[in-house]
Formats: structure tokens, C-alpha cells, sequence
């Protein structure tokens, strides 16, 4: 990103929602998600022996607070 | 077990006493988190680890009044499930200057899906690790912003704050992985798409 671009930004106070307007507008989001396939279609499952362990874990913890 | 309350009703039923508010959190966001982790991490045991580690650094961040509530749970969660992977990355490359050892991924502890069927796994599994291994060869701050962008959700401000750099760095730093993804796919001819 050049100078202007900086000063761009900087002089609309950009701020969350309008930085990610930019990103759309650079095509940045539209590239990304072209690119890299999306959470969904990759998603992975943690075994449920871990998550009962986790859960079993904080019920301990919580008894320290 | 499905509530339909909302994260910020689910964190303070927590924070009141009520166990199930972060059961329920859990069940809700746990294949987000961990797919998250996953992408990062080559090794099953070490993503499990982390993914305990991660919540339980967030019960104590709710129990100690340490989270503010800003309707964002998920990304405030994967923010610490990010700092724990790239704390690992640090202290793994710490330790390997040390030792002096070379460092070989352990194909046995690659990861298996379980669900759908064998192809659509075996599909699916490859995809993962193309992405993945597309991930490795960026260099750090790139891949950094593409991972907490893409796949923790969060906004290039937040990424910002997360990585202490400008927006405008940010941003760069999205546009050059961009060019550098698109040119490595053309050269291996990579499909990252699921059918």
C-alpha cells in the first residue's frame, strides 16, 4: 500500500466496518475468498473424549475462583 | 445439548455461577476453534492441547472480570487461541535454535476426519493440507492476517490491534499474501474448492 493510501485511511478515520468496505473494494475479500476454501467445507470435528475431559477440567478449575 | 440465548446471555449465566453457560459456549464454538487450531498446528495431540488450553484461559479471563463484553465472543476466543499457537511457534523455535535439531512433521499424528464418507474425507483431507501447507509458505506476518481475517473472522482493525501494526500494514500485508497464494496455486495447479 502506497503513501497516499495511508493518508487515505488516515484522514477518514477509518475505523472497523469501513476498513473491511476498503478490503471489498480493493477486491481483497472477493480474492481471499476465491482463493481459500471457506470454514464450512473444511470443518473438523474435536473428538467428544476431549471435549467431556475440557468440561471436566473447568469444573475443577472453577472451584479454585 | 443446544440453548438458543445468545453468547452474551451464555457468558454471564457463566460468570453468575451457571456451568452450563459455558458448556454451551463450548458445544456451540467448538469446531470453529478447532479447525482454526488445526490449520495452524500439524499434530493432533498439539491442537487438542491448545484447544484445552484456549478455554480454559477463557474461563479464567471470565472469572476474573478480564473480558469485556463487546458481542464478540467467538473472535475474543479465537484471538487466544491464535496468541497460544504463535507462543508455541516462539518457544518451539527457541528450543530448536537450542538444540540444533532439525524439525520433521509426524505424518502419523496428521489428523483423521470422521465423518461423511472415505472419498469425500480423503478429498477434504487434502484440501486441508494444501491449504495448509500453501499457509507454511507465507512468510509469518502474512499469514498471520490471512488466518485471522479468513478463518477467525476478525476485521482488519481488529487485526491491527492483534498484530500491534497500522491498518494500512494490515492491509499490505493481506494484498502481498493475496499475490503470493494466487501465484503459488497457478504454479501447483492447486483446486482448494470442495465439490
Amino acid at each position: 500500500m502506497d503513501e497516499n493510501f495511508t493518508r487515505f485511511l488516515l484522514f477518514y478515520d477509518i475505523d472497523t466496518s469501513q476498513t473491511d468496505l476498503i478490503a471489498d473494494a480493493f477486491g481483497l475479500e472477493i480474492c481471499l475468498n476465491s482463493l481459500l476454501p471457506d470454514f464450512d467445507s473444511i470443518i473438523e470435528q474435536p473428538d467428544d473424549k476431549l471435549v467431556n475431559k475440557l468440561l471436566i477440567d473447568i469444573e475443577k478449575a472453577i472451584s479454585r475462583y | 445439548m443446544k440453548s438458543n440465548s445468545t453468547d452474551q446471555e451464555l457468558v454471564r449465566q457463566f460468570i453468575n455461577g451457571n456451568l452450563s453457560g459455558i458448556e454451551n459456549l463450548i458445544h456451540r464454538h467448538k469446531k470453529k476453534v478447532f479447525t482454526y487450531i488445526s490449520i495452524y498446528v500439524r499434530d493432533q495431540s498439539l491442537a487438542e492441547d491448545i484447544f484445552q488450553e484456549t478455554f480454559l484461559k477463557v474461563i479464567h479471563s471470565l472469572k476474573t472480570g478480564k473480558y469485556t463484553d463487546n458481542g464478540k465472543f467467538l473472535s475474543w476466543v479465537m484471538r487466544i487461541a491464535h496468541n497460544l499457537i504463535i507462543d508455541h511457534f516462539r518457544r518451539e523455535k527457541q528450543m530448536r535454535m537450542l538444540s540444533n535439531d532439525d524439525y520433521e512433521a509426524d505424518i502419523l499424528n496428521e489428523k483423521k476426519f470422521a465423518e461423511d464418507n472415505i472419498e469425500d474425507n480423503l478429498v477434504k483431507e487434502q484440501i486441508v493440507n494444501d491449504v495448509r501447507s500453501l499457509l507454511e509458505k507465507l512468510p509469518d506476518d502474512q499469514r498471520e492476517v490471512v488466518m485471522l481475517r479468513h478463518y477467525a473472522g476478525l476485521s482488519f482493525k481488529e487485526i491491527a490491534e492483534q498484530t500491534d501494526v497500522s491498518i494500512n500494514t494490515a492491509l499490505g500485508r493481506m494484498r502481498y499474501a493475496l499475490i503470493n497464494m494466487r501465484k503459488m496455486i497457478e504454479e501447483k495447479s492447486l483446486n482448494l474448492t470442495i465439490n
